[in-house]
């Protein structure tokens, strides 16, 4: 009884973020699927050659390799909704709230004033962690799986199919190689009391990552984006499984450096 | 030790090159109604929070119970025999008052609905109203009915009645005494109200920059304390009072003013020695105490 009141208060506190990160994801997957036809169509006038990529991307390597590979991947609906979906809109958008509801916690509320009521009730720092994480984890593995599963759902209404297997195997990946910004995030809300501080630490990381890559390409092969969007999966050529690993076993460290800060913080 | 509910020894907090708490001993008496006293800054809150477990002790020990309440294991414990009700009175501001009623009965298996009942319709709570839009007293008598009704054998309160009105901080303070006769639950608590702690205490602790200056039984410390007024015919003399005892000696014109804790008789010889026109023995109220033991700290 007593811990499921605590998972009930920590989804109490996350709710909002969790909700409107639901909504935001369903409409981008949703977006992505109806707006298939008109894509074609615009590829379809458009062309799909290196005069067609130049004249829209300009000199910019990135963004050259970016519309060059959704004009390539979008020849197969597949394509099309990985490119777009998988490879773009759902890892940035899903991690934003990862690491918004990876926000806030303990030391936030204590510095409130309502963290010491939690603080004086008969539960350990570990139990207090636990539930946060606990229902932090759930509210995004369904951020990942409710866009993802719409795509089945949605693809008929375009003449389209999509694979359970492909959108379950993407949310899979999406969620176990983002994890790692939540928990980063819930590691930084353990450091910092202010609320907003862990997601701007955060957002300036991934600005300054984005920066490096467009000075230095090569560092691109280092990047968390192929786990996120399970690239390998979707090419065929094999499962991100290291790269995968590498990221749990990130975010179980992150998770532990949390639960090491709130045990032996004074509030 | 088996009647003694919370004993702390040298107890000391430091906050970098500041000492909120130095070595702080104090003792409260199962069954008491303890009012712990101190100026603002003294350490009451932060020995608390060590009460508590939410802050450990830089030096020194806290137990409550018996227990340690350091170790974090045995503060679980210490928290479930205890209910805490902080100066701000923290509660979680988007919960309904009745959901809040409902999460924190849901911590404590001894959780005592009728009595629930009992001050929901005596305090009058709005139980459908979120707790963000009580007023500051609503606030005060809800924090207390979660207290109280958890059936606690410790109740340690930060500044219970701070900012109510008199009506409401006299329904508070009945509440406690209430409890008290009721279930024989020990109440530490804090307050800046002396008239208040006088009324309901029956131990004091006051304490001055994180140490003990007077801790037990109020009326024995009334006992104690007492104002030697001695009015000489000119000049009073400036005599060294050399009994144990002596807090404070004021000397004003005519009037020797002697502030003893102990061996009131003895001083009173020693005056009378000096052949005044008169010598006068008055009882302190708690509020002369307090301000004379706080004086005499004075660096």
């Amino acid at each position: 009884m007593k811990s499921r009141m605590l998972w009930y208060k920590a989804w109490l506190d996350t709710r909002w973020r969790f909700l409107i990160g639901l909504v935001v994801l369903a409409l981008a997957a949703a977006g992505c699927v109806l707006a298939y036809p008109r894509v074609m169509q615009v590829i379809a006038a458009v062309g799909n050659s290196d005069e067609a990529v130049s004249a829209i991307a300009g000199s910019s390597p990135v963004a050259r390799e970016n519309i060059a590979l959704t004009l390539h991947a979008a020849a197969t609906y597949r394509g099309y909704i990985w490119s777009q979906l998988f490879h773009n809109e759902l890892p940035q958008l899903w991690c934003l709230f990862a690491i918004v509801i990876g926000s806030g916690g303990i030391l936030s509320q204590a510095s409130r004033g309502e963290g010491l009521f939690t603080l004086s009730l008969p539960i350990s720092r570990q139990q207090l962690v636990m539930s946060r994480v606990g229902i932090a984890l759930i509210e995004l593995l369904a951020l990942a799986m409710v866009p993802a599963l719409l795509l089945p759902l949605l693809s008929p209404a375009v003449h389209q199919t999509y694979s359970l297997r492909d959108a379950a195997v993407h949310a899979l990946f999406l969620f176990g190689g983002g994890t790692v910004f939540f928990s980063a995030a819930f590691a930084l809300a353990t450091v910092f009391e202010q609320f907003w501080l862990p997601p701007l630490i955060m957002l300036a990381i991934a600005a300054v990552i984005t920066f490096a890559r467009a000075v230095a390409p090569d560092l691109a092969r280092y990047s968390v984006a192929p786990i996120l969007s399970a690239e390998g999966y979707f090419r065929g050529s094999g499962w991100p499984w290291p790269g995968l690993l590498a990221m749990l076993a990130l975010s179980a460290g992150f998770l532990a450096l949390a639960m090491r800060n709130v045990t032996r913080r004074d509030f | 030790m088996a009647d003694t509910v919370i004993e702390t020894t040298a107890l000391r907090r430091s906050y970098g090159p500041v000492d909120a708490v130095r070595g702080l001993d104090l003792h409260v008496t199962r069954g008491a109604i303890c009012g712990f006293l101190g100026r603002n800054g003294a350490g009451k809150t932060t020995t608390m929070k060590m009460l508590l477990g939410m802050t450990r002790p830089t030096a020194g020990s806290a137990h409550v119970f018996g227990l340690d309440a350091a170790d974090p294991s045995d503060s679980v414990t210490i928290r479930a025999r205890t209910a805490f009700v902080g100066d701000d009175k923290p509660l979680y501001e988007t919960m309904r008052v009745s959901e809040l009623i409902r999460f924190t009965a849901s911590f404590f298996p001894g959780w005592q609905r009728e009595l629930e009942d009992t001050y929901v319709r005596r305090f009058e709570l709005p139980l459908g109203r979120e707790v963000k839009k009580l007023s500051r007293g609503m606030r005060t008598k809800l924090a207390l009915t979660l207290a109280l009704c958890r059936g606690a054998e410790l109740l340690i309160l930060d500044e219970p009645t701070s900012g109510l009105d008199p009506a409401a901080a006299e329904d508070v303070l009945q509440a406690l005494v209430s409890q008290v006769a009721r279930a024989g639950t020990t109440v530490f608590f804090s307050s800046h109200q002396l008239a208040e702690v006088e009324q309901i205490a029956d131990e004091i602790v006051i304490i001055d920059r994180g140490r003990t200056i007077v801790n037990g039984p109020l009326e024995d410390v009334r006992e104690r304390f007492r104002r030697i007024e001695v009015v000489f015919a000119n000049e009073a003399p400036a005599h060294a009072f050399t009994a144990p005892g002596v807090v404070r000696v004021i000397r004003s014109g005519r009037v020797l003013t002697v502030i003893a804790s102990a061996n009131h008789q003895q001083i009173v010889n020693d005056a009378r020695a000096l052949l005044p026109l008169s010598t006068d023995v008055v009882a302190l109220t708690l509020k002369d105490i307090f301000l004379e033991s706080i004086l005499t700290e004075e660096p």
